[in-house]
């Protein structure tokens, strides 16, 4: 099964590309999946259909010409699509790891009610995660992930190691012994001891807090052992030969220092980048159509003269823009995808995006 | 009445890429240009603002940038330091917590810390006072993060009331909860006419007044392109000889569509919706944004 992960910076279309990459993959003979993680459930918007679940959805190809006369039946379908829903890719990320008790433990925690919006990163980890179990248990060909616009879009690549840190035993060890030994109340009587660190921060938080964040992450922390074992093998992922990066952008100016700090961290860590994709793009026009211009009547070659020269402005700095990132991308292959009009459905337009990559 | 006269405190954002960042600059100028004492805020941003308008990085507490506009580009870590230190009081304290490598791990388990911190300081000088007793600001312009993360932000006192137990936390939420529901304080959102962007817009519309309970005050509609040829214009036998100008067109024709059918979702909801012209996505200067100011500044409705 190959990987492909969707970076870049929100707004560029990145959502909409993910799809186009898996419809490309389906359409080249492979089972293919796109897979979201966005808030905003664009994807389903993209491909429309109002609902994408947590679970995998074919996606009805029969008004794409190649596939309109041959409507194959729901499991052989070879375009899927799924958005993640965190809470309950958590539920089941625990479930797999804990007893019984454990689990009803950590599920009735005020902090794991909250848990997914709580962590950072919890999302990618989530997302990297889903990754590692679609690759073991089902049969694509190409899964193309979609990552979520985070402020620091790269975040998800520390995901797994922050996630252990987080549940790392050492915290526990350090911050809580005393507790374990004296059972679950020993924090209130601990707290009138001389340690000044805790004292402190209870002080910030409110002991109450401390207390049950201190239960929830001792909970958790007996989950360590498995949760490592698997956030060990998600990051092996990412580095797999078969798994690669897509950063997409758009010409916009604001992007290109963006994408350039994408391309070094993927750089640094090792990790490959198949291509950049810069969407949007306006195509100079033909020199020809100056002339042109000069055989319309004269109120139209007015009009279609001043959309021109902002047509022109626009695809002249998107040219510079390009001219930027070619440099920038070197040996690593660049696509642009045009700006394209909106007279299709939406999965015409995916299809017609596939058909260019 | 006009939309944004009795808001003080101003959460501008939208999805990414619809220009949120040139409007908060935009409006920032005006305001300050107006004699309105303008805090324009970044939140754990590039300091993109700054350079926009001409400026070195603001440091993390506001500072007078022209007269009359301060900026300040809140950081997590120095948010956190300061806040703290308010509840510590006192340094060495501060140290020993919070440069404790497990403390700190514990810390970041906290729900939503960063986004409670950063929005207590932003608050926090939405608040701040001079010693005759007036505002310190009267406009605060944030260049606010887009859509799901702002809910996220603006959603976070709610949240933890929900969550942490009773205590220093849950009372620090309370209070910024009602700051973000006070009649001063809203939302302007900014949108495209593109359908995707347009989805966005209503959902986010919806969460904020619904869920999160902030209000909108109003929506722009960025990049609005009004018809460029008529029906029978369009049609004509000359234009069809040319496949690249009839093709121009007839994108021209499809984003004054696409404007229009934009337009009249948008104003369909509460709050007024009103138009920014087209300008081809230059990297703005000063003077492209004082245009974009001058522009807002004739909207009937909007100052």
């Amino acid at each position: 099964m190959d990987v492909l992960i969707c970076v870049g910076p929100g707004g560029v279309g990145k959502t909409t590309l993910a799809a186009a990459l898996a419809l490309g993959g389906a359409n080249n003979g492979r089972k293919s999946l796109v897979c979201t993680v966005d808030p905003a459930k664009r994807l389903a918007n993209a491909l429309g259909i109002h609902h994408l679940g947590n679970h995998e959805t074919p996606i009805p190809l029969e008004c794409l010409p190649p596939y309109a006369h041959h409507p194959s039946p729901p499991c052989d379908a070879p375009f899927w699509a799924m958005m993640l829903d965190m809470k309950h890719a958590w539920d089941e990320l625990i479930s797999t790891h804990a007893t019984p008790s454990q689990k009803n433990q950590i599920f009735n925690n005020r902090f794991y009610q909250s848990l997914s919006n709580a962590l950072a990163g919890s999302q990618e980890y989530i997302a990297i995660e889903k990754l590692w179990e679609l690759k073991m248990r089902r049969d694509y060909g190409l899964v193309v992930l979609d990552t979520p616009p985070t402020a620091n879009a790269l975040d998800f690549l520390d995901a797994p190691s922050r996630l252990l840190g987080f549940l790392d035993a050492e915290v526990s060890k350090h911050l809580f012994l005393p507790m374990l030994s004296a059972g679950r109340w020993g924090f209130r009587l601990w707290q009138n001891s001389n340690n000044l660190l805790m004292k402190a921060l209870s002080r910030f938080t409110g002991v109450q807090t401390l207390e049950q964040l201190s239960e929830f992450l001792l909970s958790m922390g007996q989950l360590y052992d498995g949760f490592r074992e698997r956030a060990r093998q998600t990051q092996a992922l990412l580095q797999a030969p078969s798994t690669a990066f897509v950063i997409v952008t758009t010409p916009h100016y604001e992007r290109i220092p963006e994408v350039q700090h994408f391309l070094e961290v993927l750089h640094q860590r090792q990790l490959q980048t198949a291509a950049v994709l810069v969407n949007q793009i306006h195509p100079r026009l033909e020199p020809h159509s100056q002339k042109a211009l000069l055989s319309l009547p004269k109120p139209l070659a007015k009009k279609m003269k001043h959309a021109c020269m902002a047509y022109e402005k626009q695809a002249l700095e998107d040219a510079r823009s390009l001219q930027k990132l070619h440099t920038l991308c070197q040996n690593i292959p660049l696509k642009t995808i045009p700006v394209l009009d909106n007279h299709h459905s939406e999965l015409e337009r995916l299809w017609q995006i596939s058909q260019m990559l | 009445m006009s939309a944004l006269s009795p808001k003080r405190l101003l959460f501008v954002s939208g999805k990414g890429g619809v220009g949120k960042s040139s409007v908060a600059a935009s409006l920032a100028l005006l305001y300050s240009q107006a004699n309105a004492k303008t805090l324009l805020v970044e939140m754990n941003a590039p300091n993109h603002l700054a350079s926009l308008l001409g400026h070195p990085p603001p440091p993390s507490q506001p500072a007078l940038s022209e007269p009359n506009l301060w900026m300040v580009n809140l950081q997590f870590r120095s948010a956190l330091k300061e806040y703290a230190l308010m509840v510590l009081k006192y340094e060495p304290l501060y140290r020993a917590v919070f440069e404790n490598r497990w403390a700190q791990q514990l810390l970041d388990f906290i729900p939503s810390l960063q986004e409670l911190v950063l929005l207590g300081k932003l608050l926090f000088h939405s608040r701040e006072k001079t010693p005759n007793g007036q505002y310190r600001f009267d406009k605060i312009i944030v260049d606010a993060p887009a859509t799901g993360h702002v809910t996220r932000l603006l959603a976070i006192p709610s949240v933890l009331l929900h969550t942490v137990p009773p205590g220093t936390l849950s009372q620090e939420a309370q209070w910024m909860e009602a700051s973000l529901q006070a009649p001063s304080t809203a939302a302007l959102l900014v949108s495209l006419p593109t359908e995707m962007a347009v989805q966005e817009t209503l959902e986010l519309y919806h969460t904020l007044s619904a869920e999160v309970r902030v209000d909108v005050a109003a929506l722009l509609l960025n990049r609005f392109t009004p018809p460029l040829l008529l029906q029978e214009e369009l049609q004509h036998p000359a234009l069809s000889n040319h496949p690249t100008l009839l093709q121009l067109a007839k994108q021209q024709d499809s984003l004054a569509k696409e404007s229009y059918n934009a337009f009249s979702q948008l104003s369909q909801l509460p709050p007024p919706t009103f138009k920014l012209p087209h300008v081809p996505s230059v990297q703005p200067t000063r003077n492209t944004l004082s245009a974009l100011a001058a522009c807002m500044k004739k909207m009937k409705g909007l100052l």
